[in-house]
């Protein structure tokens, strides 16, 4: 049944991407019929064509191999279930929303979403896990279509796409194995735990927008709503949290993850909870929910390890609609005349880690380039260099030239050579 | 059909044709050029089209060199030319024509000494594909070294104000590096004759003559490699030649080195010369550092894509030398998708220098007029930093698997370069997509829909290297 979603979303999708610039609301209001369509076949189960597992053979090596693979699991459908109403409403208000000017692509990318949720949450393999997860990365990337947010986005999304990268390479190195079924032996001998499970960590930290991660989350604030409310609910905090619950076996196996898990949870709440009371902008406000519902899933993941993400997402399409609906409430208390522009506030976060990270490096670079490149490399070896080879050439020429003293050395030096080949003939 | 006894030879031989029509083309009044550039993009896309026959003929399973074949050339001493492939090499005949068609789109406008460079960007074509074809010893030797031709010319004629200097240093690393591969095949000539690369693998040289042998072969390769202290020169002059297909063509010069390794390298190294390797280890790895931090720091592009490319190029030869043949294997689909990413990131960022320089305005902002060109853009940053849309991502994680798994410090510090190197290419981007009002440069600078086309279809190459990199060989 997933797997015939997963081709319908993507059919859905393809079959409206030549569609013009012309009457993008109408197309966009056909593509939410089809989805609708869709959906309704899904629940209830009716024409359902491909019902079984899929698997497709993408790397056959002999030492490795790794499959696509579309589940069937009931739990999983159950999800995709919640997922699929959150993204029916976010593509109505795609539709609704009359400050949003893309509305075909704003659905076109809730429609990967969609697929990229289903392709995640059927992951057996690292490989199928990495993959789906950095798609998560780059549909959050084509979604923003502001700069800033854009660039604060890409930077964490990519730190923790590395971050997990790093942390499954170490799994595979020491395994041998990329199938997530093996994940638990891995604990069980306990190589690198720590690094494993700290890395892991930062990833999901850093997707779900956590405390000390939540820079890239609260730039969202500057976007429409629509787009604001999808990259918030469906996008990289999902796959946050299906991450981690895939991945959490080797998170427990460290003694600090779960300490360190449970107190940045504890303190994103609270951080959320001050930002709700005291940000006067209303997205802020709205986003400051969604990170306090993401960061308590997490903490109950963390207090619960047989907790399942299956149940967490239950919550979603009605924490998207009542979002939505409390928007359009506000709007229309404000006359509804145009979304507010936000009020920047100091960017207190951005600072820190320009001052910690970014600058460092800088100066690291910039000494590295000016005394090794220019003084050791350029200045030392090949001017010293350059210098012999002018020092050689030019002993070469007064060698040479037409003077008693040039001839006196050279006839000195053939005498030399003569008198030792003479010597060495006579004494063997 | 061309019989496949032909193809090799035919494909080396072709851009040495072309390179030949081109010289007699017109190049004066109204054509300016565009008669050699026709002639190039023709023999080049011929090519291709001969290569995918040599995939189909080719058995892609098969690790050993195929069809086979011998040209005499002198019998005192016993030098012949012998050709072979196997999927290793093919796929990096093929990154070799593609990147080099993609680099010939990016100067397809320029009338500035078009037809010498036509005419030395096939004869390098030529000299390459030889060098990833050649099957013995000798045939090795001479292309690894008549490819240096087209280079210095192409160097003289596009290296920029400091190109006096620049030659220099080319001459001379390079001449040091011919002398030292010229030593070690001689040496391995008197010993075994005129033997064929797959069994100079198989071969252990024992004593005092193999570490000779080995430490010859070794340095000239690795004098091609932007490793410390080899980097200064490469650095110097990928960085300051302004013509695309230039650099382009430039940026190969560390593969036939990586594919050097990969040939001549014995099976037994990899137990014997376990010292050695973690000494390159740690310096191929602190060398990724240091150019990634300059990368970081540097305020060209260009330089920025070329610490990119010498930090995944280290990462390359880390990887030939873990010996682990799926990862040798793998290298060479990585290595297809990373020199499409190269062309076409640099192809992109010189259009963007051009429109910079004849508005007289900073390119800042760009972006986020030019929709065509942004999408672009984006894609071959995204697919450069190593997320799913190439093949170099399997590759990453193998290699990076593989370090992990011997020396967790050394493969920890390889995965920092891996994300300085890629939040180099990102702040790249957002200075090119940040909001300013004062860029002068606006949709009408955006690329051409031609040009949107044919990088949309290199998108689609690289996106289906990442599904199935030999997607294109058929049954």
């Amino acid at each position: 049944m997933l797997l015939q979603l997963f081709a319908e979303f993507l059919a859905i999708g393809a079959l409206f991407l030549p569609v013009g610039h012309r009457r993008r609301r109408a197309w966009a209001f056909l593509v939410l019929l089809l989805t609708l369509a869709a959906a309704v076949a899904f629940s209830t189960g009716s024409g359902a064509v491909l019902s079984a597992d899929a698997e497709y053979e993408w790397l056959s090596f002999q030492s490795l191999r790794a499959f696509f693979y579309i589940t069937s699991d009931p739990e999983i459908v159950k999800a995709t279930q919640y997922v699929l109403a959150a993204m029916l409403v976010l593509m109505l208000l795609n539709l609704l929303n009359p400050r949003e000017e893309y509305a075909l692509a704003a659905d076109n990318i809730v429609l990967l979403l969609g697929c990229a949720f289903i392709f995640l949450a059927s992951a057996q393999d690292f490989m199928q896990l990495m993959t789906a997860s950095c798609c998560y990365s780059i549909f959050g990337f084509a979604l923003i279509n502001n700069t800033d947010a854009k660039n604060k986005f890409i930077f964490y999304a990519f730190a923790s796409e590395m971050a997990i990268f790093a942390a499954l390479a170490v799994v595979y190195a020491k395994t041998g194995s990329i199938a997530l079924a093996d994940l638990p032996e891995f604990a069980r001998r306990g190589w690198h735990k720590d690094l494993t499970a700290l890395l892991i960590l930062f990833g999901v930290l850093s997707k779900c927008g956590m405390f000390l991660f939540q820079n890239q989350f609260m730039a969202l604030r500057n976007l429409s709503i629509n787009r604001l409310l999808t990259g918030a609910w469906l996008a990289a905090p999902l796959s946050g949290l299906v991450l981690y619950n895939k991945l959490h076996v080797v998170c427990e196996a460290s003694a600090y993850s779960l300490p360190i898990l449970r107190v940045l949870a504890v303190l994103a709440i609270g951080w959320a909870a001050v930002g709700l009371v005291r940000h006067c902008q209303f997205q802020a406000k709205l986003l400051y929910l969604a990170a306090m519902a993401f960061a308590v899933a997490l903490l109950w993941l963390a207090l619960y390890p047989d907790a399942i993400y299956e149940q967490v997402v239950k919550w979603l399409p009605s924490a998207v609609f009542l979002e939505a609906v409390a928007w359009a409430l506000w709007m229309r208390r404000c006359s509804g005349i145009a979304e507010p522009t936000a009020v920047e506030p100091r960017d207190n976060m951005s600072a820190i880690y320009e001052t910690l990270f970014v600058e460092p490096l800088r100066f690291v670079g910039r000494v590295l380039w000016l005394a090794v490149d220019f003084v050791v490399i350029e200045r030392s070896l090949l001017g010293t260099m350059s210098t012999l080879v002018r020092l050689v050439v030019s002993g070469l020429q007064k060698i040479q030239s037409a003077s008693w003293p040039a001839f006196g050395l050279l006839a000195a030096v053939a005498l030399g050579m003569l008198i030792y080949n003479i010597g060495g003939f006579v004494y063997g | 059909m061309v019989s496949p006894v032909f193809l090799l030879p035919l494909i080396v031989a072709l851009p040495l044709f072309g390179a030949l029509f081109v010289l007699t083309a017109r190049d004066t009044g109204v054509v300016r050029g565009r008669n050699a550039f026709n002639v190039c993009i023709f023999t080049v896309i011929s090519n291709v089209i001969l290569l995918w026959r040599v995939f189909m003929v080719l058995n892609e399973k098969d690790r050993n060199l195929q069809l086979l074949q011998k040209f005499d050339w002198l019998s005192t001493p016993d030098i012949n030319l012998v050709f072979g492939v196997d999927t290793f090499s093919l796929l990096l005949i093929l990154a070799l024509h593609l990147a080099i068609l993609i680099g010939l789109v990016g100067v397809r406008a320029n009338t500035e000494r078009q037809m010498p460079l036509m005419v030395f960007a096939l004869l390098f074509l030529s000299m390459s594909t030889g060098l990833f074809v050649a099957a013995d010893i000798f045939s090795f030797y001479i292309f690894f070294e008549a490819m240096l031709l087209p280079l210095f010319m192409i160097l003289g004629m596009f290296g920029g104000v400091k190109r006096q200097g620049m030659l220099q240093r080319f001459f001379l690393y390079n001449f040091i590096g011919a002398l030292l591969l010229f030593v070690a095949t001689m040496l391995i000539y008197y010993q075994f004759g005129s033997i064929s690369l797959e069994e100079v693998r198989r071969t252990a040289f024992a004593g005092r003559s193999g570490v000779y042998i080995w430490t010859a072969v070794g340095l000239s390769f690795i004098s091609r490699i932007p490793i410390w202290p080899f980097h200064y020169w490469i650095s110097s002059i990928n960085s300051a030649i302004r013509n695309p297909l230039a650099f382009i063509i430039m940026s190969f010069m560390p593969l036939t080195a990586l594919y050097g390794f990969t040939r001549f390298l014995p099976d037994g190294f990899w137990d014997m010369g376990s010292f050695y390797i973690g000494i390159i280890n740690i310096v191929g790895v602190i060398t990724m550092l240091f150019i990634a931090l300059i990368g970081f720091i540097n305020r060209e592009t260009q330089y920025k894509i070329f610490a990119y490319a010498t930090v995944y190029n280290i990462m390359y030869l880390l990887g030939i030398f873990t010996g682990d043949d799926l990862i040798v294997y793998n290298i060479g689909y990585a290595l297809f998708g990373f020199m499409i990413i190269i062309s076409a990131l640099e192809v992109l960022s010189a259009y963007i220098k051009q429109r910079e320089l004849e508005a007289d305005t900073s390119a800042r902002g760009f972006l986020c007029r030019a929709r065509r060109l942004s999408a672009v853009y984006s894609f071959m940053i995204i697919a450069a930093v190593g997320f799913p849309v190439s093949a170099v991502f399997v590759n990453n994680f193998l290699i990076l698997a593989r370090l992990l798994g011997t020396n967790v410090k050394i493969g920890a510090l390889l995965v920092c370069t891996l994300v300085i190197a890629g939040m180099t290419l990102l702040q790249e981007l957002f200075r090119l997509k940040a909001d300013n009002n004062t860029c002068r440069l606006g949709k009408s600078d955006d690329i051409s829909r031609s040009m949107f086309g044919f990088m949309l279809f290199v998108a689609f190459i690289l996106l289906m290297s990442f599904v199935k990199p030999l997607w294109f060989v058929v049954g």
